[in-house]
């Protein structure tokens, strides 16, 4: 399952409806999920979680299963 | 803002590095205010085509402001990778980027010529290279900063519509490591924080606002635990925390901060409640009070509700209740003029006082933000003062208007806008609301051009009297239709002379110039607003003759051979070459 947050983020930052994200959302699923679109995601959820992702990490995080994965590993999410 | 509409005004951004993300927030910003503002932001770096490409989409979205966004680490990228080649002189590559801007503020102003532009001041990363040369040596870039900011204000102040932007404060304010964040560079190119960007949102629209003259005009304030430590009915003068040690220190710098304040042309006023006598003593005697009773232009200090109060220092001070800032200490008393006075701006304030400081400029950033100081400013506080004592006056002379004008003493200067008189005449286009027929707003470089114009004259009035000078308080601005016909494009008094017949010297003393140019007719138009009622009737008034009405805006017309408009003879006027020569 994906988190209500991360799914509530990414609902709001790219404009889609709640029940369309899943944790296979990504760029090919969600229209405004391009290159800037991504960096407001990331900068969305770092305020949002209070955290930081790496900057190595920024471009791998392209699907909500690995946001969600990520954020775990900061230590936010289960 | 109305569905479908376009957007009042379009704002461009054009800069060194990646602002699409800084987009947002200042969209949210604008939002914020409800201004409905769109806007464009060009690819970054392309800002030299943009300005040079006369066909560029710049110039086809027509924008009224142009913020131009060159950052430092980009203006002297080579210098910063690698600032110990050689000695290098610091003056001449400041100088050098300086002629650069100016070259592309020239191409922009030429095609752009009424946009507002924004300048950027520069920065660079506290720690570099140079850390420990710096000073020690020869070697430095603090010096090529500096340098390069005094060249933007100098353009600003060379170039009216030319506004600069502190970013370097701004960045100083909230501290260069939460500024820069240097994932969103290396992956994105752009040069600010998620932070950064809404300070700079922010900044920014409240730069703008000032510009337009949006900020408010007085700051009304509690006594006891605002202005000093403790209650004075309690404590005692003698008890009061307010002094140079300690936490009365953080009192007497608070005061301080609004004395500069009052220096700029805001008003300051009191509204507490206290015994009147326990209050007036402190304000005359206590050695450590900044503020003394004639820096505050009304005073209520009682025991009524706050609300009332501030209605009643509304309509003393002539000023629209959205005009006011007020600062208690007490969130009871906040709660109650917030629900009672909703257009009156009530902050949330510190519980501690030692960050009342901070927190007066912090909203004074934003709210009372001061672009620059007209004579005007400097005497405000005193010619409220001195308006008391003229109700006095009124209220002794029992209704005879005519003794009273005559014991007032009146002078009106007159004559054309000249370069003394430009920036003041802009400055009431601005921010008159009530006593204005057409409410058709100005700026300095809009006066100019009208005050060079053939076919349009510009006039001003300044008033003294027994009691003050006034300054420059009227203003009307004519244009030619035809040989003998000429409209009343702007016609304005400010609310502190409203009532006092200073209307009828400046139209009278138009007719005359008018007459002289052989004129026939003066035809003047009233546009009604939510704020002008108090000039409705001027026309009538003064003797015109009504042409009709068209979507509420009524037109008249004075015949000027038949019929002239007398300047009162208890007006003195001067209308000399040197009566507003300085």
């Amino acid at each position: 399952m994906l988190d209500q947050r991360v799914l509530t983020a990414i609902a709001d930052v790219f404009g889609v409806a709640p029940d369309e994200v899943n944790l296979q959302s990504n760029p090919e699923t969600i229209p405004d999920w391009d290159s800037v679109g991504h960096f407001k995601l990331i900068l969305h959820l770092e305020e949002i979680f209070g955290i930081r992702f790496p900057a190595d990490e920024i471009g791998r995080l392209t699907t909500a299963g690995k946001i969600q994965e990520a954020l775990a590993g900061l230590g936010v999410l289960p | 803002m109305k569905a479908g509409a376009p957007p009042e005004m379009t704002i461009a951004l054009l800069s060194t590095s990646n602002l699409r993300f800084f987009v947002d927030s200042l969209r949210q910003e604008l939002r914020k205010w409800k201004w409905d503002a769109e806007i464009w932001a060009s690819e970054f770096n392309q800002y030299r085509q943009d300005i040079w490409n006369s066909a560029s989409e710049l110039y086809a979205r027509q924008p009224k402001v142009v913020i131009l966004q060159l950052d430092g680490a980009d203006l002297f990228m080579d210098v910063l990778r690698d600032p110990l080649s050689g000695c290098i002189d610091c003056s001449a590559a400041a100088q050098r980027a300086a002629d650069d801007l100016e070259t592309h503020l020239a191409g922009l102003q030429e095609r752009l010529p009424s946009a507002t532009v924004i300048l950027h001041t520069v920065y660079f990363a506290p720690l570099h290279a140079l850390t420990g040369l710096e000073h020690h040596s020869p070697h430095t870039l603090s010096t090529i900063s500096s340098l390069f900011n005094v060249h933007i204000g100098q353009l600003s102040r060379k170039h009216p519509n030319v506004l600069v932007h502190d970013t370097a404060a701004l960045a100083a304010n909230i501290g260069y490591r939460n500024w820069f964040d240097p994932r969103l560079w290396y992956l994105a190119r752009c040069r600010l924080s998620q932070e950064a960007m809404k300070a700079l949102a922010q900044g920014t629209v409240s730069l703008l606002r000032a510009w337009k003259g949006q900020t408010r005009k007085c700051v009304v304030l509690d006594l006891d635990n605002t202005l000093w430590g403790g209650v004075v009915g309690e404590d005692g003068m003698e008890g009061i925390a307010l002094g140079e040690e300690g936490i009365g220190l953080a009192f007497a710098e608070f005061q301080d901060e609004l004395l500069n304040l009052m220096r700029k042309g805001i008003i300051l006023a009191i509204c507490s409640k206290n015994n009147e006598e326990d209050a007036l003593a402190v304000l005359r005697r206590h050695p450590s009070m900044r503020l003394k009773e004639d820096h505050f232009a009304a005073l209520r200090i009682n025991w009524r509700d706050k609300a009332a109060n501030m209605r009643e220092l509304a309509s003393e001070l002539n000023l629209a209740l959205d005009s006011f800032v007020f600062i208690d200490d007490s969130p009871a008393e906040r709660t109650l003029v917030r629900s009672e006075l909703p257009e009156v701006l009530v902050p949330e304030w510190p519980k501690d006082p030692a960050l009342y400081k901070s927190a007066l400029l912090d909203l004074a950033t934003v709210h009372l933000l001061k672009l620059s100081i007209t004579e005007e400013d400097r005497a405000r506080t005193s010619m409220y003062l001195a308006e008391g004592e003229r109700r006095t006056l009124l209220e002794s002379s029992s209704g005879n208007l005519e003794s009273y004008y005559r014991s007032l003493e009146m002078t009106a200067k007159v004559g054309f806008a000249n370069s003394f008189t430009i920036p003041r005449i802009a400055q009431l286009t601005q921010k008159t609301n009530q006593f204005n027929v057409t409410t058709r707003r100005y700026s300095e470089a809009d006066i100019r051009a009208l005050s060079e114009a053939a076919d349009a004259l510009v006039l001003c009035l300044a008033l003294s009297d027994r009691f003050s000078d006034n300054g420059i308080v009227g203003v009307m601005i004519l244009r030619r239709l035809s040989a003998g016909e000429w409209y009343i494009d702007t016609l304005l008094l400010s609310c502190r002379v409203i009532g006092r017949t200073v209307e009828n010297a400046l139209v009278g003393f138009a007719s005359r110039i008018l007459i002289d140019r052989s004129a026939e007719f003066l035809i003047g138009e009233y546009h009604p607003t939510s704020k002008n009622a108090v000039a409705a009737n001027l026309y009538r008034d003064l003797g015109f003759q009504p042409m009709g009405e068209q979507g509420g805006i009524t037109r008249w017309k004075l015949p000027l051979r038949e019929r002239s408009v007398a300047i009162p003879d208890w007006i003195t006027i001067d209308s000399s070459k040197e009566a507003l020569s300085a």
